[in-house]
C-alpha cells in the first residue's frame, strides 16, 4: 500500500536536512583525501573490456520517512536495469545495481556516496529525492570527481559539473501553462502557495508570465507548511473574486484547501483552480467531488495515452502490484538509468570525464512522458508538458499537450540577466 | 463591514478548533498534573475513527464513537503508563511525547502514511450579512466547541463526579480519607480528557486533512490557549480560544496567514511575559 501521496511531506524536511549540510561538507572533505585511486577501471574501454558487469550505484532511502517515495524510486531503477540487461546490456556488459540505503538521513547519504565511489568504484550514482538530499551529497561527488544523476523535478536555481538532472524545472511546465490559462480561464490570478523555496520560485515565474500576457496577479499568499485551515484566505478570495486561483500548495494543505474552497460555494466551472502540485494522490485524499473540473500542469501524468507510457505503467504494475502508482520522480529516475546506459554505450571508457562527455547529447526515445528525452550541455533534459483536468474518477484528463521544452534552471523571470551562470560551471575530469 | 464579518466568522471557527483541542489538555493537567504531549495523537486517532467508519456509521454515530473510543483508550493508557506520572509535569512531558511517537508509528504501520479522505457531511455555506458567508461545517464546529466547553464546565461544577474531581484536585489525601477513590477519579478524568481529544479530531476531520502526523499543530494550538488561560480553567479557555481565533483571523483575512501566526505568537509572548505567572507548577 505504498503510495506517493504524502511524498511532498518530505519536502518539508528540506529545512531539517539543510542543517546537516555543514557536517556533510566536512565528511566529504575527509573522504576526499583517500580517493586518489578512484576509477581504477576507468581506463578500460567499455566496448572492448572483458564482459564483467558495470556497477551502478543506487543511493536511496530504503528505510525511514523518505522510504515511502524512495523505495519506489529504487524499484524503478532496478526495473530499468533489468530491461537494459534483457536487451543485451551495454555493449554486451550487464549492469549491476549496488544499492546503498541512506535511511532518510543526509549525513548517511554523504557516507554512502563515499562508499559507492571509493569502495565500489561505481560508474555513476543515481538517486536522492529531496533537494536537501541532493545538496548534501554534491560536495562528495565534486571532491571525488564522480557523477551523480538526480531524477526528481525541483526548483532549479542550481547547476553542477558533477550532477546530471533528468527531472523537470519550473519553466518547463509553466511557460505554456500561464498563457493557456490567460486565454481559457481568465486574466486575474490569485496565487496561493506553501511557504518554501519551490512554490516561491514557481510564483515568481508565474507573476512575470501573467504580466507579459496582459493579465494581473491580484494576490500572492503563502502558508506555513502543515496549514490545513484556509478559511481566512478563502473568504478573501470571495471578496477579491479572481478569475483563477493558482495553487502551489503541497501535501496535507492540498486536500484541505480544495474541500474548504468548494464548501464555501466556489465551483470549478466558475472559479477554477490551476495547480502545479495537486497530483492524483491529493485528489484521492480530497475526494474526487472536490477536485473535479480543476486543472494541473505537469510533465507527466499516469494517464498519458502514449505507447511508451502504457508499456511503462504495465511493466511497473506487473512487477510491483496492480495498484502501484507512477509519478513524476519515478519516471525521472527511470529515464536517468536509461540515459546512463545510452551514454555508457557510446563512451570510449567509463571514466567520469568520458562518461560526462557522453552523457551530454544522450537520448532515450522511449521516455514515458511521450517525447524523446535528451541531455543538454547544461546537464538538464528537455520535457514535454501537459494540462490535465481532474475528472469525477479522480484522474486527470489531458486537455492540452505542449511540445518538449529545454530546461532553464535560472529563468530570467527569477534571475536577473548578468547574474545567470554558464551551466555547467566547470567540467568533470580536470 | 464585509471584512469585519469575515474576520468574526473565521475567528470563531478557528477559536472553536483551539477550544476543542485545549479542553482535554486542560482537564488532564488540572486533575492529575500531567502535561499530555500525546494529545495531538489522541486527536489524530479521533480523526481516523471518522475516516475509517465513514462508510458504515452515520456522521453523528462516528463522532460519538470517536469520543467513546478514544476515551476507552485513555483508560488503558492510564493503567499502563499515565498513573505513574501523576503530578510530575516534566517527566510526564517526556513520557507522553514518546507515547505520541509510538501512536504515530502504530497508525503508520496499520493504515499507511497516505492522506485519508473524509467527506464533508454538509459541503455548502450560508450568508451571514454584508456579503460574507460561513460554511455550515464551521458553524457545527463553533456550536460543538461551545457546547463541549459549557458541558464540561457543568460536569465539573454540578455533578458528583465533578465534585469528587475538585476534591482530588484540592487535596487528594483528605479526599481519600472521606471515601473518594482518587485513583478512580484520576482514571476517569484522564479518559474524559482523551475522549475530548477524540471528539476534536472527529469534528475537524471532514474540514481539514487526516494523516498520521496531523496532530502536532493541534497540540501547539491547544498549548497556546492553555498557556494563556492557565492550565485547568475551562472558562478562561473559552475566552482565550476565541480571542486567539479572532486575533489570527483579523490579520489572516486581510493580509496573510504567515503574518497572522507571527502576530499571534508575539502577542502571546508579550502577555505571558507581562504576567510573570509560571504555567506549569509541580505540586508538592
Amino acid at each position: 500500500m505504498q503510495r506517493p501521496g504524502t511524498r511532498r511531506d518530505f519536502i518539508k524536511q528540506a529545512g531539517a536536512g539543510a542543517s546537516l549540510l555543514g557536517m556533510g561538507g566536512l565528511l566529504a572533505a575527509c573522504g576526499g583525501g583517500g580517493s586518489t585511486s578512484t576509477s581504477t577501471s576507468a581506463a578500460t574501454n567499455a566496448a572492448t573490456a572483458a564482459k564483467g558487469p558495470i556497477d551502478v550505484g543506487l543511493l536511496n532511502s530504503l528505510s525511514g520517512n523518505l522510504s515511502i517515495v524512495e523505495v519506489p524510486l529504487h524499484n524503478v531503477s532496478l526495473m530499468a536495469i533489468d530491461e537494459i540487461n534483457a536487451a543485451g546490456g551495454v555493449n554486451g556488459r550487464q549492469l549491476k545495481a549496488i544499492s546503498q540505503d541512506y535511511a532518510s538521513d543526509f549525513t548517511q547519504a554523504v557516507q554512502k556516496s563515499d562508499t559507492l565511489i571509493n569502495k565500489y568504484d561505481v560508474a555513476i550514482t543515481i538517486g536522492g529525492y529531496t533537494s536537501a538530499s541532493r545538496v548534501a551529497v554534491i560536495p562528495t561527488f565534486r571532491d571525488n570527481d564522480a557523477i551523480f544523476f538526480y531524477g526528481t523535478y525541483f526548483e532549479g536555481l542550481e547547476c553542477d559539473p558533477n550532477v546530471f538532472y533528468s527531472g523537470a524545472v519550473p519553466n518547463q511546465f509553466l511557460i505554456d501553462y500561464v498563457p493557456w490559462i490567460l486565454s481559457n480561464l481568465g486574466k486575474t490570478f490569485y496565487i496561493v502557495g506553501s511557504d518554501y523555496v519551490y512554490p516561491r520560485t514557481v510564483s515568481a515565474i508565474v507573476r512575470k508570465l501573467v504580466a507579459q500576457g496582459g493579465g494581473k496577479v491580484v494576490a500572492d499568499r503563502y502558508f506555513p507548511l502543515g496549514t490545513t485551515d484556509f478559511g481566512a484566505v478563502i473568504s478573501d478570495i470571495g471578496t477579491v473574486k479572481p478569475d483563477v486561483v493558482f495553487s502551489n500548495l503541497v501535501a496535507d494543505s492540498v486536500p484541505a484547501f480544495y474541500k474548504q474552497y468548494r464548501s464555501a460555494g466556489f465551483t470549478a466551472a466558475k472559479n477554477p483552480i490551476a495547480a502545479t502540485v495537486t497530483t492524483e494522490d491529493e485528489v484521492a485524499a480530497m475526494g474526487a467531488e472536490n477536485g473535479a473540473g480543476h486543472y494541473m500542469s505537469a510533465t507527466y501524468f499516469q494517464s498519458l495515452p502514449n505507447d511508451n507510457n502504457k508499456k511503462f505503467v504495465e511493466a511497473y504494475q506487473s512487477k510491483y502490484g496492480a495498484d502501484a502508482v507512477t509519478f513524476m520522480p519515478l519516471v525521472g529516475t527511470y529515464n536517468a538509468v536509461w540515459l546512463f546506459a545510452k551514454a555508457a554505450a557510446k563512451a570510449p571508457d567509463l571514466s567520469p570525464a568520458s562518461l560526462s562527455k557522453a552523457l551530454i547529447g544522450a537520448t532515450f526515445d522511449e521516455n514515458p512522458e511521450g517525447a524523446p528525452i535528451t541531455i543538454a550541455s547544461d546537464h538538464f533534459c528537455n520535457h514535454p508538458s501537459y494540462i490535465g483536468q481532474a475528472n469525477k474518477q479522480g484522474q486527470y484528463d489531458i486537455v492540452k499537450s505542449f511540445e518538449s521544452r529545454p530546461a532553464d534552471p535560472f529563468p530570467p523571470q527569477v534571475v536577473p540577466a548578468g547574474k545567470r551562470p554558464e551551466c555547467p560551471v566547470a567540467t568533470v575530469g580536470k | 463591514m464585509h471584512t469585519v464579518m469575515n474576520v468574526l466568522a473565521q475567528g470563531l471557527s478557528l477559536g472553536a478548533v483551539y477550544l476543542l483541542s485545549a479542553l482535554g489538555l486542560t482537564v488532564i493537567y488540572g486533575v492529575m498534573g500531567v502535561v499530555n504531549l500525546a494529545h495531538g495523537e489522541l486527536l489524530m486517532i479521533g480523526s481516523y475513527v471518522v475516516a475509517l467508519t465513514a462508510g458504515t456509521l452515520s456522521v453523528p454515530g462516528s463522532i460519538v464513537l470517536a469520543f467513546v473510543g478514544v476515551g476507552a483508550l485513555g483508560v488503558l493508557l492510564d493503567a499502563v503508563l499515565i498513573r505513574f506520572l501523576y503530578h510530575r509535569p516534566v517527566e510526564s512531558m517526556l513520557a507522553t511525547w514518546g507515547l505520541g511517537m509510538v501512536i504515530r508509528q502504530v497508525v503508520i504501520l496499520l493504515f499507511g502514511t497516505e492522506l485519508r479522505y473524509v467527506a464533508l457531511p454538509i459541503a455548502s455555506s450560508f450568508a451571514i450579512g454584508f456579503g460574507a458567508s460561513l460554511q455550515w461545517w464551521r458553524l457545527v464546529l463553533i456550536v460543538c466547541g461551545i457546547t463541549a466547553a459549557v458541558g464540561l464546565g457543568a460536569v465539573i461544577a454540578r455533578t458528583t463526579f465533578g465534585m469528587q474531581m475538585r476534591a482530588v484536585i484540592a487535596n487528594p489525601g483528605i479526599a481519600e480519607s472521606l471515601g473518594v477513590r482518587s485513583a478512580h477519579i484520576n482514571r476517569w478524568a484522564f479518559a474524559l480528557g482523551c475522549g475530548l481529544a477524540g471528539l476534536a479530531g472527529a469534528l475537524v476531520a471532514p474540514l481539514r486533512t487526516v494523516f498520521p502526523n496531523m496532530g502536532v499543530p493541534y497540540l501547539v494550538g491547544a498549548f497556546l490557549v492553555v498557556v494563556l488561560a492557565g492550565l485547568g480553567s475551562v472558562r478562561a479557555a473559552i475566552f482565550w480560544s476565541i480571542a486567539v481565533g479572532i486575533a489570527f483571523a483579523a490579520v489572516a483575512v486581510p493580509v496573510s496567514d504567515t503574518l497572522a501566526s507571527i502576530v499571534v505568537w508575539c502577542g502571546a509572548l508579550v502577555i505571558i511575559a507581562a504576567r510573570r505567572r509560571p504555567v506549569v507548577v509541580a505540586r508538592v
